[in-house]
């Protein structure tokens, strides 16, 4: 891997290519995770190496690669989340003055289609709820549930220490406890 | 009870749907694209690097109470500043009116300076 590194400080496109193929999987599937909606995580995708080719230059090497482009997918995605929102909020006030503005519409169910077919209205649910929980939770548990990571690894990550991301994980479970609660007695 | 059991077991089993997830791949040609998109897309210039830099929420907010506070201290030491440049300034008028009987209060007194 320090080979393929030092191949693309010095600009290689056959090492970016390898790179990409290598890791296109993981940052997806962190994104999709995150955003609950293909097109989204297709763009957070590319601009995730995107970031990579121009910034290559200050990976250090201290931290592995794949807890780089985690940290990169994690921060593009929730960067991503937040301009949706405001996009969202202004969106009314926009079109009070007549402005046409792009259609902000969110698909009405996710799909992971990792899912097996048994577990896929469950997994919806579990999406749903996932969707509303804050940030930081919503980040800690996709990267533990989707992607299988340690707490440790998930601390390396979001640059935390691991009781703290452990104290992540547990709220996030409380959380998505009292909405599932909620949904099915209700 | 029962219902409440129910509920429970429901809940633990959606908060367990996900285990054994496969990993999701991007469509195919995911290189290309990208590919394609980082030809477009143009590096910004020192001008447009600049100006996202000052749109900034931040830096905007923080500019805009910086401007706002040295106003304040500029009001503050101006308004200090005048009012003791104004007392200076009249017991000066009044040395000087004194000097050259400037001090006139009616007009007779005004008469009697003219012959």
């Amino acid at each position: 891997m320090t080979d393929i590194i030092a191949q693309l400080k010095q600009g290689s496109e056959a090492a970016f290519r390898q790179l990409v193929t290598q890791w296109q999987g993981m940052v997806y599937n962190t994104a999709l995770g995150i955003l609950q909606n293909t097109a989204d995580a297709e763009d957070v995708a590319q601009e995730v190496f995107m970031q990579v080719f121009e910034s290559i230059g200050t990976f250090k090497g201290d931290a592995q690669i794949s807890t780089w482009l985690y940290r990169i997918t994690v921060t593009k995605c929730l960067d991503h989340l937040r301009k949706k929102s405001r996009k969202k909020r202004w969106a009314k006030v926009y079109s009070l003055f007549g402005q046409q503005n792009e259609l902000i519409i969110d698909p009405p169910d996710f799909h992971h289609p990792g899912v097996a077919l048994a577990n896929k209205e469950r997994a919806d649910m579990l999406f749903k709820a996932i969707a509303r929980l804050p940030d930081s939770q919503k980040a800690a548990f996709v990267l533990h549930k989707l992607e299988g990571l340690s707490s440790k690894e998930i601390a390396g990550i979001l640059d935390a220490s691991v009781s703290a991301v452990e104290g992540l994980l547990h709220r996030a479970k409380q959380n998505l406890k009292q909405q599932l609660e909620d949904y099915y007695s209700s | 009870m029962k219902q409440r059991r129910d509920i429970a077991k429901e809940v633990e089993s959606t908060l367990n749907s996900l285990d054994g997830i496969q990993r999701a791949e991007p469509a195919e040609f995911f290189f290309t694209r990208l590919q394609a998109r980082m030809q477009r897309s143009v590096p910004m210039d020192a001008w447009e690097r600049f100006i996202m830099l000052i749109t900034r929420p931040s830096v905007a907010i923080t500019a805009m109470m910086l401007i706002l506070a040295i106003n304040a201290i500029m009001f503050t030491l101006r308004l200090k500043h005048s009012s003791e440049r104004s007392e200076q300034q009249i017991s000066l008028q009044q040395a000087f009116a004194d000097e050259y009987h400037l001090g006139i209060n009616t007009f007779y007194e005004f008469d009697k300076s003219e012959q």
